[in-house]
């Protein structure tokens, strides 16, 4: 395992939310193996972390921050590419109190929770439930405004 | 066997329009059609000149027969989801009369379209002038019989069937059942059984859902009906496995017949270990007693008798081992390549990148490295083995793994059922090969 677990974390990171925006949505099989890894790096990560005492405090914790955020974050993109939102698992907090300030900046802002709580309102989707065929549209972007 | 560079389809412009990149390819049951699908949810159908007026050593070229506009990008409002027009496969149906029937998919929905050719048409009605005015009656004094006549060959395509809302994830496989009366599509999670003259239902017969999202372990990247048995299909997953299903066990398949896996090399173990395990096309050999399973570096192929290993492993391009963390920050681990067998089963074939794509011969254990370029397009010229140069000395004439060109990717590839003539997809070309007849 020569790759380093912190860029591939990073590199996960910045993938998983870019995928967000990607056009025909949310991949589950991508989203998957994302955090398949994201778990492989974080595990590695952990093993060879102790090794390290604070040589660099400054970017350690923020990258522990990362993964505490994105470890929060990973099932509910998953769990939001169901589309059944019965299935979720109890809400878990974004982030934990009181380290909403160390956050890293290439992290979503609130507007990803909108996004969710938005899409908690839809109907659940079983055949013929939620997709309609509609005609040709004009090119829309992903932010859309809710409906309701 | 050599081969010989036979056409090249599509634009010249290295300018690639995003529309235009050709997203499947598949030849129909005779050859004698050549279905593409883009990213512009176009299909174009090229069809094989049936006169023989060329020379014994050039067969006859595939020309363009059809276009039309498949599916177009929808919206889902209650998803707030865009849902693509990209074709993700195009499965011919066997021929039963004049048409030409064949199954086209993007994300969400399959449609069966009809592919008709009118070449004749009717003149001398009573009623009506030629351009379709309506004659007027006290100027009528006979009665005619309209008759046919012939006119410019006009190929119609019309929508026969749309198979919508069955779908919630994103469906990558469809297969026609050797019943020729029902079909699967399977998408990350489900597979659902359909038969081609009702839309209006489908049965789930895989459902691979866990009841809590966050203990998903693996989705279903790919599934093939048997190509004799109707009750057999199998699924291929994102952890390297292929279930085989009998319909017949049981009206859901979540248990399967056999389950095909290889134990892991431990020397083999890295980082990417998962991702590039994950099959990404799996076909049944003609005649039905083996099949092939694609994953990032390797072909495997598969006797249905032995769940488990392959008989026969064929590396692609293991000179990538090595590069998997650059390919990783790159997107292209995620690339999905296809494979396919040739008629007789003896050769199989299946992409790489700098648009070089590979064939290996099962029984003489030999592989050759072969290139899709304008360089080589000349006609009939024979097609030079291509070498990369994994490390060290590297040879004249060999291409280092560093100057390979990963954005000129082959991912999808065809065989003609009957004959060595292979259309091979780089980005937006088709190329279309021939083996040298002596």
């Amino acid at each position: 395992m020569e790759a380093d677990p912190r860029r591939v974390l990073a590199v996960s990171i910045s993938k998983l939310y870019s995928s967000r925006s990607q056009r025909g949505g949310l991949k589950l099989h991508r989203s998957l193996l994302l955090s398949l890894l994201m778990r492989t790096a974080r595990d590695l990560y952990h093993a060879t972390a102790p090794a390290e005492p604070s040589t660099e405090p400054s970017t350690e914790p923020s990258t522990e921050r990362a993964m505490e955020a994105m470890e929060a974050e990973v099932p509910k993109l998953r769990a939001r590419g169901s589309e059944d939102k019965e299935n979720q698992s109890p809400k878990r907090p974004l982030k934990r109190p009181g380290k909403a300030a160390a956050v890293p900046d290439f992290l979503p802002e609130k507007r990803a929770r909108l996004e969710r709580d938005e899409a908690t309102r839809s109907p659940g989707a079983g055949p013929g439930a939620a997709c309609r065929s509609l005609g040709p549209l004009p090119l829309l972007t992903t932010s859309v405004i809710p409906a309701f | 066997m050599q081969w010989c560079f036979s056409q090249v389809k599509g634009a010249i412009d290295d300018d690639v329009a995003e529309a235009d990149i050709i997203s499947t390819v598949e030849f129909n049951h005779t050859g004698e059609l050549l279905a593409t699908g883009d990213k512009g949810g176009r299909v174009v159908i090229f069809q094989q000149e049936t006169e023989n007026k060329n020379p014994p050593q050039f067969r006859s070229e595939y020309n363009v027969y059809s276009t039309f506009q498949s599916h177009e990008p929808e919206f889902d409002y209650l998803k707030s989801l865009e849902i693509e027009e990209k074709i993700n496969k195009i499965r011919w149906l066997p021929q039963k009369n004049a048409a030409q029937f064949l199954l086209s998919t993007n994300d969400k929905t399959i449609k069966l379209w009809k592919i008709s050719e009118r070449d004749k048409r009717p003149e001398g009605y009573n009623l009506k002038e030629e351009d379709g005015r309506y004659k007027d009656p006290n100027s009528i004094t006979k009665l005619q019989v309209p008759v046919l006549i012939p006119m410019d060959l006009m190929v119609e395509a019309s929508p026969r069937r749309v198979f919508a809302n069955a779908h919630t994830y994103h469906i990558n496989s469809i297969s026609v059942n050797s019943d020729n009366e029902t079909y699967l599509s399977a998408d990350d999670l489900r597979i659902n059984l359909w038969n081609l003259e009702i839309t209006d239902r489908s049965f789930n017969i895989v459902d691979i859902k866990p009841a809590n999202m966050e203990e998903l372990t693996e989705v279903i990247t790919a599934a093939e009906f048997h190509p004799h048995q109707c009750n057999t299909f199998v699924y291929s997953s994102s952890k390297g496995t292929i279930r085989m299903c009998d319909m017949r066990a049981s009206a859901l398949c979540d248990r399967h017949t056999k389950l095909f896996e290889e134990p892991e090399d431990p020397s083999n173990r890295s980082f990417f270990s998962e991702i590039i395990s994950s099959i990404s096309d799996v076909k049944f050999s003609h005649n039905g007693r083996y099949m092939m399973t694609r994953d990032y570096l390797s072909v495997k192929i598969w006797d249905l008798n032995m769940e488990s290993r392959p008989v026969e492993t064929y590396q692609v391009h293991e000179y990538l081992r090595s590069k998997l963390c650059s390919l990783y920050e790159n997107d292209c681990i995620f690339d999905k390549f296809e494979c396919c067998w040739n008629g007789d089963d003896s050769v199989v074939m299946t992409g790489s990148y700098n648009n070089f794509f590979r064939m290996f011969e099962r029984g003489h254990r030999r592989d050759v490295t072969l290139e899709a370029s304008r360089e080589n397009s000349k006609p009939l010229q024979v097609l030079k083995p291509r070498k990369v140069c994994a490390g060290g000395k590297r040879k004249k004439d060999e291409i280092s793994v560093d100057s390979l060109d990963f954005n000129k990717k082959i991912l999808h590839t065809a065989w003609h059922p009957q004959d060595n003539i292979i259309a091979v997809a780089t980005t937006n070309n088709l190329y279309i090969f021939q083996d040298k007849v002596i």
